[in-house]
């Protein structure tokens, strides 16, 4: 598992760009389902038939957040704005990197008296000395992304700036890769575009049509000095996650989860955010309506250069999510 | 002509004309909201369903009640800013039954103090028909009366041009004149309703469509004169139409982005990248309509949008037209 | 059918967002005798379809009327060291409303009697008088030990307010939740009445799910139903001493709401139905959003006209909402007269 989340977190894929990383999952996963397809919005579709009983869509969107470059200043700098959920207090003095390989420092300009902090005053520098220089480099409208690698953390943990949401991605390859045999019908769909408002989802649920929808996500972890957040820890298994900001998970599949997690012999936790959202607030719109849930990887740090979550939550998701598909 | 978000039944019937006389009734329906739907069948059904959209409705205010001296109180139907409110004339009400009125404001003689630091808030203003009391003004103005700017089509300048309602007239304008572009594939021209509250006309539109290829033709706002930071000026008015990568409510589809960018160069026009990233339109709603289209936005820069005076260069308008239908010919090369 | 009963036994009825379940099943259950068919769908909307009782030339127009049965709620968050519970709303709650309050607990064994904390007059500070409280600075005291309440109370827990109807003078009644059950009962009138009045149109009654959260359960219950017409019937702000101009209605009568999201031409149909039948009708405007069931019909599938029709309510979304009998009685008259007087070409003949 380790290894497949650091193979999947190496490659760029921002919301609206997440072509690469469809490349990539689609390698790993041809073998192991009857149909693959993409759709208008890139999300990538796969299909494995089971025992017939229902139709599952399993969402896991393969996009992350950066920063879209708006205009070169005349002295070479770029200013730019957010792709999903940037903060800016995870944004100062990073090094961050274009889809063609070119590299920057992401910098705050010095701020005037009461002048406070915003997308605006960010910009980043990447060597050049001057307008027409930056733009033979880069284009208006190409994203950049926190650069770092991915590393190990302890003996049983693992930070990347794509944490969110390739963790899951990893998750869902290997389910397909181990599926049970009588499994319900599984629709995979790695999705796009949920950073900047779950649209991926949006129209594959539509295309897809399921009699259910589970999204899987990572979810913010409450466990750090002075969050009075949730009592979500790490290393306390998966989260069946109650509510969010977008979706209420219907009664029944959180019971289903949590037998689930019974029969597999994995201790879970249950989660409510008061805020955010995942792809289940889509799915549960989609036509007349499904029934929706969401299994959450606790994370630490979401949303900066150092998404870190527990290894083990990760096999305890796995081992779950092999119960719920037989249920 | 007027049409508020809710009310565009003036602008429907223009459009509804002109593309029936073009097209012909059968070609030509509503959806549940109002939109204008107009379909060119396709000559040749392997080429993507493009759906062209430009919405009909404006920003304007809607009397909530009279006051007791007959002013009467408002609210704001679209996005709009007080400030640009204070000083103006409006028409109360469409067409010939519209009266006119203006909002005003204690006059400076008589502010005082921090009067004149404090940004107006809607509900502090109101409108001025001359009534006498509140009961005169309530039979000439009810509940729900649209009120919109009262700015005569002004040309100046180097083919400027000063009127209410350039977002999205320009775009309804264009979309008119696109009834016979050249494209063998099915084509649908929707005038949508509601863009300024939600979007709301293309997702109903969007939904009974549901194209592979969606293109929304609009009216952005420009912001550069007046010293703007370079960064925060968006677009200019002079240099073509601009062609956006993201806003609030889409990212565009990359391929078609560029395929547009290059059309542009190809033929010739004029145009500019959106460098900004504010605002919705019509595409984020097509966009997430049914299984989902690949979409892009080209508009027309307008200095202050959603104002009484909002500005914008014919040229750029032709332009809009000039690259929309180079799009829609690269889009037939396959 | 008698609307104090009915609030009676349908107020305390446990339907928070997102957990509809059980009133769901106890509404299919009052629709049923009156409707042709009823059924519940996959996120617990109730959809009940009365049949056209006269006949016409094409096919019957569908009118959808609309309701939520969804209540707003709290949800726990946290189980403390001391066995308290920390709490977060479902829907929107105001914390004001909550210090000295009481509450259940719905746990997986049981429901639990609690009560929310409020520090004692003696310990405030002037600054503390000063602010109102917040959800983090909330506790729900369960009389339990710390090691009783974590092995009953789990993380997600939904917890209810409590808060039966009261009888007050002129037919006024005060109880949580008649946002937005006193529609539901105004609904249940209607489909009493269209049992014995001529109508072309199929009336689908729908009580929809998760409204409180952003109109979910309706946005969907129109894609199954995809009615022509949608008729909405939520609650709206009562007239109160020092209320803003244009934010309230008088509280002794329906009121509709005009604006964007209401199709003009059926508000004038609505407008004279109220007139022909005697029913007193106010009107209020909403410059955008609605903030009910109607933003999301209005815009399922290809469009969907609808109009807005509200029982005034004074002190929403507390546990002492108070409503005048009579205007849930007259909007259940008001809904009845629309649905009969819907005719073919209706939902077509607004535009032009």
């Amino acid at each position: 598992m380790k290894e497949l989340i650091k193979q999947l977190t190496a490659v760029y894929g921002p919301s609206g760009s997440e072509g690469s990383v469809a490349d990539l999952i689609e390698s790993l996963v041809k073998d192991h389902v009857d149909s693959i397809r993409r759709d208008a919005l890139g999300n990538l579709i796969c299909e494995r038939k089971g025992n017939g009983k229902k139709r599952l869509m399993l969402a896991a969107h393969m996009d992350h957040i950066g920063l879209i470059v708006t205009h070169a200043e005349k002295e070479g700098f770029l200013r730019v704005s957010a792709v999903g959920g940037i903060s800016i207090n995870h944004s100062r003095a990073r090094r961050v990197k274009f889809q063609n390989g070119v590299e920057g420092v992401l910098y705050e300009q010095a701020l005037k008296e009461n002048e406070k902090s915003a997308l605006t005053t960010l910009y980043i520098d990447i060597g050049a000395k001057d307008a027409g220089e930056a733009l033979s480099m880069v284009e208006i409208g190409d994203v950049a992304v926190y650069a770092e690698a991915a590393f190990d953390v302890g003996k049983s943990r693992i930070a990347s700036p794509a944490i969110d949401d390739r963790a899951a991605c990893a998750l869902l390859i290997e389910l397909l890769k181990n599926l049970p045999a009588d499994s319900c019908d599984i629709i995979a769909v790695f999705t796009t575009q949920e950073e900047v408002g779950v649209r991926g989802a949006t129209v594959s649920a539509f295309s897809v049509a399921p009699d259910e929808g589970i999204a899987l996500d990572v979810t913010v972890a409450g466990d750090i000095p002075e969050l009075k957040l949730n009592a979500v820890k790490l290393g306390e298994g998966p989260a069946v996650k109650i509510k969010d900001a977008r979706s209420i998970s219907n009664p029944e599949v959180v019971r289903r989860m949590l037998a689930a997690a019974r029969a597999a012999g994995v201790a879970c936790q249950r989660e409510v955010l008061p805020y955010g959202g995942t792809d289940a607030g889509a799915m549960q719109l989609s036509r007349g309506g499904m029934p929706v849930g969401t299994l959450s990887i606790p994370c630490r740090y979401v949303h900066s250069a150092c998404e870190t979550i527990d290894l083990g939550d990760m096999d305890g998701a796995l081992k779950l999510l092999k119960e719920y598909v037989r249920m | 002509m007027e049409g508020l978000s809710g009310r565009e039944e003036a602008v429907r019937r223009a459009v509804m004309e002109i593309c029936e006389g073009k097209l012909g009734k059968a070609a030509v329906k509503l959806d549940g909201t109002g939109s204008v739907i107009a379909v060119r069948p396709a000559k040749n059904p392997a080429l993507p369903r493009v759906m062209l959209a430009a919405h009909m409705d404006e920003v304007g205010l809607l009397v909530l009640s009279a006051t007791e001296e007959g002013l009467l109180r408002f609210t704001g139907s679209g996005g709009i800013d007080p400030r640009v409110l204070i000083s103006k004339r409006v028409k109360v009400g469409y067409g010939e039954d519209g009266i006119p009125g203006v909002i005003g404001s204690p006059p400076i003689h008589l502010q005082s103090g921090d009067d004149g630091n404090t940004a107006p808030k809607i509900e502090n203003l109101s409108i001025n028909i001359g009534a006498k009391d509140k009961a005169e003004a309530e039979s000439k103005a009810p509940i729900g009366t649209p009120v919109t700017f009262a700015t005569p089509y002004t040309p100046f300048g180097d083919g400027y041009v000063c009127a209410k309602a350039l977002d999205d007239r320009v775009g309804v304008y264009n979309l008119l004149r696109l009834l016979d572009a050249p494209y063998d594939g099915e084509l649908t021209l929707a005038f949508t309703s509601q863009e300024e509250v939600g979007l709301r006309g293309a997702m109903a539109a969007g939904f009974i469509v549901q194209p592979d290829i969606g293109i929304a033709l609009e009216g952005t706002t420009a912001n550069d004169l007046g010293e703007t930071p370079d960064a925060l000026k968006v677009c200019e008015p002079g240099k073509g139409p601009c062609v956006s990568f993201m806003d609030n409510s889409s990212m565009a589809d990359r391929g078609l982005f560029r395929l547009m960018l290059e059309a542009g160069k190809a033929e010739g026009i004029d145009h500019q990248i959106k460098k900004f990233i504010a605002g919705g339109n019509d595409a984020g709603a097509i966009q997430r309509a049914g299984a989902g289209a690949k979409v892009v936005v080209l508009s027309v820069p307008c200095r202050n949008i959603h104002s009484p005076s909002s500005v914008c260069c014919l040229r750029d308008v032709d332009n809009q037209y000039l690259l929309a239908q180079a799009t829609l010919a690269r889009l037939m090369k396959g | 059918m008698d609307i104090l009963s009915f609030l009676r036994e349908s107020t305390g009825r446990f339907g928070p967002v997102g957990h509809e379940q059980a009133i769901a099943q106890w509404l299919k259950e009052r629709f049923a005798p009156l409707c042709d068919e009823v059924f519940i769908d996959a996120m617990s909307n109730v959809i009940a379809v009365q049949k056209p009782t006269a006949p016409s030339a094409g096919k019957p127009p569908v009118v959808m009327l609309c309701a939520h049965m969804d209540e707003i709620a709290l949800m726990v968050t946290a189980i403390l060291e001391d066995g308290s519970l920390r709490i977060r709303q479902v829907g929107g709650v105001d914390p004001a409303i909550l210090p000295a309050s009481t509450v259940t607990v719905h746990t997986d064994t049981g429901e639990l009697f609690g009560v929310i904390g409020a520090k004692p007059p003696h310990l405030l500070s002037a600054e503390d008088r000063k602010h109102n409280v917040k959800f983090e600075d909330l506790y729900v005291d369960l009389g339990l030990s710390p090691e009783a309440a974590a092995q009953r109370v789990h993380v997600g827990d939904l917890v209810t307010m409590q808060g039966e109807p009261l009888e007050l003078l002129n037919g006024k009644v005060a109880s949580k939740t008649l946002d937005d059950r006193s529609c539901i009962a105004a609904m249940l009138l209607a489909a009493e009445r269209l049992q014995k009045l001529s109508h072309t149109a199929q009336v689908v009654f729908c009580c929809s799910v998760q409204e409180e959260v952003g109109g979910y359960g309706a946005r969907v219950a129109a894609y199954t139903a995809a009615p022509d017409i949608g008729f909405i019937l939520d609650v709206t702000h009562a007239a109160y001493p020092g209320a803003k101009p244009d934010t309230t209605v008088p509280p002794d009568a329906p009121a509709a709401t005009m604006g964007p999201f209401i199709q003009t031409k059926l508000m004038e149909r609505l407008k004279n139905v109220a007139k022909e039948n005697g029913i007193k009708m106010n009107v209020e405007l909403a410059g955008r959003n609605t903030y009910t069931d109607t933003d999301d019909i209005q815009i399922a599938r290809g469009g969907i006209p609808c109009v807005l029709v509200g029982v005034p309510l004074n002190y929403m979304h507390t546990t002492v909402e108070l409503g005048d009998v009579n205007a849930v009685a007259e909007t259940g008259r008001l809904a009845a007269a629309f649905a009969a007087a819907v005719e073919e070409g209706w939902d077509t003949d607004l535009w032009i």
